[in-house]
């Protein structure tokens, strides 16, 4: 499989849209929740329905839009969106109006854009776009699930261009939830100090990244991708284990290749990538991204833009790594290997085109 | 050549039975599902009928064999019945034995929970129980369900509002055809909840009284629940041929109308293209098609524009049509699941139901739904749409075999 990403667009809670590269510099946090740093829509969304969309709409589409636009291609062949919870700001809004005025004479604006499939219809309408559009909301894997239905419309459909994507946002209501089950943690950690900690949970976080696939060479094509695995819901530590280094061997991941781990902090969490670090990756560069985008169902998205842009930059920013990390001698692949609440698993491989 | 797409087991659940066998009697009886509201508690439940499966919670856990100690959203319950069913249909034993994945659609998960939740939550943010609000994501049923079924090789759900279904179907068969997976259960699961209830009434969308889908007086449509799904295999899968068929998915595709965010386009674009692509995709010729189970909500816009598109792609030779929503109501992401498994019952047992409480002709056309149940008649390919908001079109078509 040699799937071609020829542009690629993310907002994030770095400094990662409007650049054809990575950022100098991070930006760091302290409150254990970050923020997509939003372009300036009246810029980048000048369009007078854009007042109406919420903070997730617009990044989904503004991401879309700009990616689209420079991967030089007017009308994609498919339009695929994933997002693990959806419209949460305009489901909360609804629900409250909902309670408040005991269901009656409710305005329709927030359920209208509160389904989850509203990123990939407002992409659709804008574009006017009348080709196949789907959206995936399966928790840790809405993104893998998104690009799995890309390389099977591109098996179909050779010469499709496929705009895929995905976006989540974290609101006040969902962070605050979040922090009830235990999800974040505790004490307020710093972003950049997140990753060496001990205690149980993680920092939460939020964005958009949408990426052009298709078949075709082009000067302009960042990366490739070359191979997907996922998997829910394991046994036991052995399946893991066991579907992992399949897709090691399968592969052929050696010590040139640059792995990148969803490391995100929990205590409890982090000891499965621990084990894979210690084990099948010791002689490999190994390089984390969770610090700099947060922990929710599509940071993956985050880690496959930061990736092509590696890739195509030929060079990896200090503040992938920590202090210990091993550097890459070179740069032709590059491995995302991520879990979601020891619940699902997913394999991305990249190539330098 | 890719392989065939055979269905091999069917199972449902909603306002008109808890089994397939319960469904097609109150099909045979015309025997609506529509009633007024009585186990969501709503302030809509003296004003809007709707079509609730009528049994509470604990009554659904029993029937889906579900834990007594876990916690169970009714999306999740819901789809658990449905689902034991269609593997039970599809005499499924050993689940491990093949390749089997799992594509569930919904369109707002455990939002029956996070409704509960909320209302404590939003007094003081220290209230609520947590176990209301860990279902609300959308893949927390489809996973729930899953894990009980033991199916493990591929998991997804789909939200593409109320064409989420044919969705999942869609994708499951093209997982097959790509040899990515030997079988697929695939399908949908809706609860009522009072988030969509209202949503829809804030549209102006819902009927107080019962809806006529297709009927020139027709002012909207009555909320459903329920779950459908069916066992998708490939033609390859051993022992296929000792089990029932009930059919074979031979088109599909997926559009998007591109003109609204709720309401459908008045010349019906994305509808024409999703129905047209799907016959195309199985050689087949519209004057083919015998019967279409239409999307047919009941609302003005969703009418219009499908009998635009059926006039405008049948022409002269129309085929019988129906609206089955007047009897289960509209389920959202469940629809496509449901009416794909009534679209099989059709085929199975020759069978075209009635487009129920019909009465007047829309003014725009001169033709009409079918109104009585039709018996003995053959069908060889049958047509199902789902529409839904975000433009989000698709169709299957599903041929005797």
């Amino acid at each position: 499989m040699e799937i071609f990403i020829r542009a690629a667009s993310c907002i994030s809670p770095q400094q990662t849209f409007g650049s054809s590269e990575l950022p100098a510099e991070i930006k760091s946090y302290s409150d254990n929740r970050l923020t997509a740093i939003e372009p300036d829509y009246k810029v980048h969304l000048n369009i007078p329905s854009a007042r109406r969309m919420s903070r997730l709409i617009k990044m989904g589409v503004c991401s879309a839009l700009q990616c689209l636009k420079d991967s030089e291609i007017k009308n994609p062949d498919a339009i695929i969106a994933g997002t693990g919870l959806g419209c949460m700001e305009d489901s909360e809004k609804f629900l409250a109006s909902l309670l408040v005025n005991n269901e009656q004479t409710l305005s329709p604006t927030s359920f209208i854009f509160s389904t989850h499939n509203t990123v990939a219809a407002q992409i659709a309408l804008l574009l006017q776009c009348n080709n196949y559009n789907f959206t995936h909301t399966h928790r840790g894997l809405s993104f893998e699930n998104s690009l799995l239905d890309s390389i099977l419309f591109l098996n179909d459909h050779s010469q499709a261009n496929i705009l895929v994507g995905a976006t989540d946002e974290v609101t006040e209501t969902s962070f605050k939830i979040l922090k009830r089950l235990g999800g974040i943690k505790k004490e307020d950690i710093a972003n950049t100090s997140v990753l060496n900690s001990s205690s149980a949970g993680t920092i939460a976080g939020e964005g958009s990244a949408f990426f052009l696939l298709n078949n075709s060479t082009h000067k302009n094509n960042l990366a490739k991708i070359t191979a997907l695995h996922t998997f829910s819901n394991p046994d036991d530590e052995n399946e893991i284990s066991g579907r992992v280094r399949k897709f090691l061997t399968e592969n052929e991941i050696s010590a040139n290749d640059f792995i990148l781990v969803g490391l995100n902090g929990d205590s409890h969490g982090d000891k499965i990538y621990t084990k894979f670090i210690e084990e099948e990756f010791k002689e490999n560069s190994v390089g984390y991204y969770k610090h700099l985008c947060g922990d929710y169902h599509t940071s993956t998205a985050f880690a496959c833009w930061s990736s092509a842009m590696m890739l195509k930059q030929q060079q990896v920013p200090e503040y992938f790594f920590l202090n210990d990390s091993m550097k890459p001698n070179s740069l032709t692949r590059i491995l995302i290997f991520n879990q979601y609440k020891g619940r699902e698993f997913s394999l991305i491989l990249l190539e330098k085109c | 050549m890719a392989d065939k797409v055979f269905i091999s087991g069917i199972g449902i659940i909603s306002a008109i039975g808890n089994t397939v066998d319960e469904t097609l009697q109150s099909l045979l009886l015309s025997k609506t599902g529509v009633e007024k509201i009585s186990i969501l508690k709503t302030a809509l439940s003296e004003t809007h009928p709707a079509a609730e499966v009528k049994k509470t919670n604990e009554q659904l856990r029993s029937l889906a064999q579900l834990p007594k100690d876990k916690f169970y959203s009714r999306t999740t319950l819901l789809g658990m019945i449905a689902a034991r069913q269609a593997l039970v249909s599809a005499k499924i034993e050993n689940i491990k034995e093949l390749r089997t994945g799992f594509i569930s659609a919904t369109s707002v998960g455990g939002m029956d929970r996070t409704e509960i939740f909320y209302e404590e939550f939003s007094k003081d943010n220290s209230l609520g129980r947590l176990h209301d609000a860990i279902t609300h994501d959308c893949g927390e049923s489809t996973d729930a369900i899953a894990l009980q079924i033991g199916i493990k090789d591929y998991v997804d759900t789909i939200s593409t509002a109320c064409s989420s279904s044919a969705n999942a179907i869609m994708l499951g068969a093209k997982m097959i055809k790509h040899g990515l997976l030997d079988r697929v259960v695939a399908g949908g699961t809706d609860a009522l909840s009072r988030f969509t209830l209202n949503g829809f009434n804030s549209l102006m969308i819902l009927d107080k009284q019962f809806c006529q889908p297709f009927d020139e007086n027709r002012r909207g449509l009555n909320m459903g629940e329920g779950a459908g799904y069916i066992v998708l295999e490939s033609e390859r899968n051993p022992g296929l041929d000792s089990k029932e068929i009930f059919g074979e998915l031979t088109g599909y595709a997926n559009t998007n109308d591109a003109y609204h965010q709720t309401a459908s386009s008045p010349d019906a674009k994305g509808a024409i293209m999703a129905m047209t692509q799907t016959i195309e995709m199985a050689n087949l010729s519209p004057d083919q098609i015998d019967y279409i189970n239409a999307h047919g909500t009941g609302t003005p816009n969703n009418d219009l524009t499908e009998e635009t598109a059926i006039n405008k792609i049948f022409g002269a030779k129309i085929p019988p049509f129906s609206s089955t929503k007047a009897f289960t109501g509209h389920t959202l992401a469940a629809a496509g699941g449901i009416e794909a498994v009534l679209s099989l019952l059709a085929i199975k047992h020759g069978l075209i139901f009635p487009n129920l409480r019909y009465d007047t002709n829309m003014k725009e056309f001169d033709f009409s739904p079918v109104t009585e149940l039709k018996r003995q008649i053959k069908l060889k390919y049958v047509l199902s749409n789902s529409f839904g908001f975000g433009g989000n079109n698709s169709s299957l078509l599903f041929s005797k075999i």
